[in-house]
């Protein structure tokens, strides 16, 4: 009887300190670096939205209507386009979406990179391509849809959920955008 | 067994897709191109290696009853440390890597040879075991990926360079980028790694 304490006891010890040196090491990795990540994500960031708007020289943050988008001015302070985000779900979580909308209230721009999203590997991840991507350029309200649902988008081949996603996403991110900033200019 | 043979194990006799059959689930589900095929056995076999050095360095203090949670703890914790380091030195590397780096703590490769071959064995065995899995799955992925790609995409990608395209006159069959085309290729290769090992004698 006093074995069997002793042993559980003796087990309890061990994996409590293996469970304390794991979490430790956790701990001071994530410390580290965190700090890391969150300047290479603003980086990101910044390369995104220059992506989107790339005639824009300067951005400036502002919130409207309670939202926040990112206004892009050129040189001369114009304005010259805004971005809008969107993290619609898709079929492997959410899907951050990025999107430059010109000044003619069409679409100029999608980025979605492969750390914004968590689709299937080889199926959904296609959604981060150019050739998907692209297609949206240019386009503005129903346009924004997959060919599937009525729209000109053609969906990624045994993707369907995660290309209706990003549709969807960007057309809702884009009526919302158009509602609150597209007529005050 | 001579430590060369331990490494070269992994590679054919005891391949751990094709004779073992463990890890099937990443297998199946990331080897639709040869590139996602590739970063997910780099990955895998990064954290494989590192967790039987440990296992096997922890291995005399590990009580038998309770060596599973421990196992996974260690397999665990050292899959979030890589996550975390690859996303902070090399963003590129993450962005095509990082989303196998989560899928690894469900790869049971990992666990089985910790089970079957770091808790029983040095540190330098368990090592060169750890290799030579890592090399073998690898490998079994990346040519399933490849096959899976050319048929069913008519290109093989690998790390965003383009070794092959059929062009567009070329009609893939899509269903072997699907999960079914996964299941014929796997089982392909599983008959010809039988035949060679038995060619070999």
């Amino acid at each position: 009887m006093l074995d069997i304490i002793k042993n559980s006891l003796k087990m309890g010890m061990v994996l409590l300190v293996i469970c304390v040196i794991a979490a430790a090491a956790l701990a001071q990795v994530y410390s580290v670096t965190s700090v890391i990540i969150k300047k290479n994500d603003e980086e990101a960031e910044k390369k995104k939205r220059q992506v989107v708007l790339p005639q824009a020289a300067r951005f400036e943050e502002k919130d409207i209507e309670g939202r926040k988008y990112i206004i892009g001015y050129d040189a001369e302070d114009k304005m010259i386009g805004g971005i809008f985000k969107a993290a619609p779900k898709g079929y492997g979580g959410p899907i951050n979406i990025t999107a430059g909308v010109a000044p003619d209230n069409s679409i100029a721009a999608v980025v979605i990179t492969k750390l914004d999203q968590t689709e299937t590997p080889g199926l959904g991840t296609n959604i981060t391509k150019p050739k998907f991507l692209d297609q949206f350029k240019g386009k503005k309200g129903s346009e924004l849809k997959l060919k599937k649902d009525s729209g000109t988008i053609d969906a990624i081949t045994a993707a369907t959920i995660s290309s209706r996603a990003v549709a969807n996403g960007v057309r809702n991110g884009w009526e919302q955008y158009t509602k609150d900033a597209g007529e005050k200019r | 067994m001579n430590r060369w043979q331990v490494f070269i194990n992994g590679i054919m006799k005891e391949n751990p897709v094709l004779v073992l059959l463990i890890g099937l689930c990443p297998t199946l589900a990331t080897s639709s191109s040869a590139n996602d095929g590739f970063g997910m056995g780099v990955a895998a076999t990064f954290v494989l290696i590192a967790s039987n050095i440990l296992i096997s360095a922890v291995r005399k203090w590990t009580p038998d009853q309770i060596r599973i949670p421990i196992f996974i703890i260690i397999i665990s914790t050292f899959v979030t440390i890589v996550d975390y380091t690859m996303h902070a030195a090399d963003p590129v590397l993450y962005a095509n890597l990082g989303v196998f780096v989560p899928l690894i703590v469900v790869n049971c490769i990992i666990l089985g040879r910790a089970e079957a071959y770091a808790y029983k064995n040095d540190v330098l065995s368990s090592t060169l075991d750890g290799i030579g899995m890592g090399l073998g799955f690898t490998l079994t992925i990346t040519v399933l990926g490849a096959i899976r790609e050319i048929i069913g995409n008519g290109t093989v990608t690998i790390l965003n360079y383009e070794l092959i395209n059929l062009g567009e006159g070329f009609k893939p069959a899509l269903v072997f980028i699907m999960p079914p085309g996964a299941f014929l290729v796997m089982g392909l290769l599983i008959a010809t790694n039988r035949l060679l090992i038995r060619k070999r004698g």
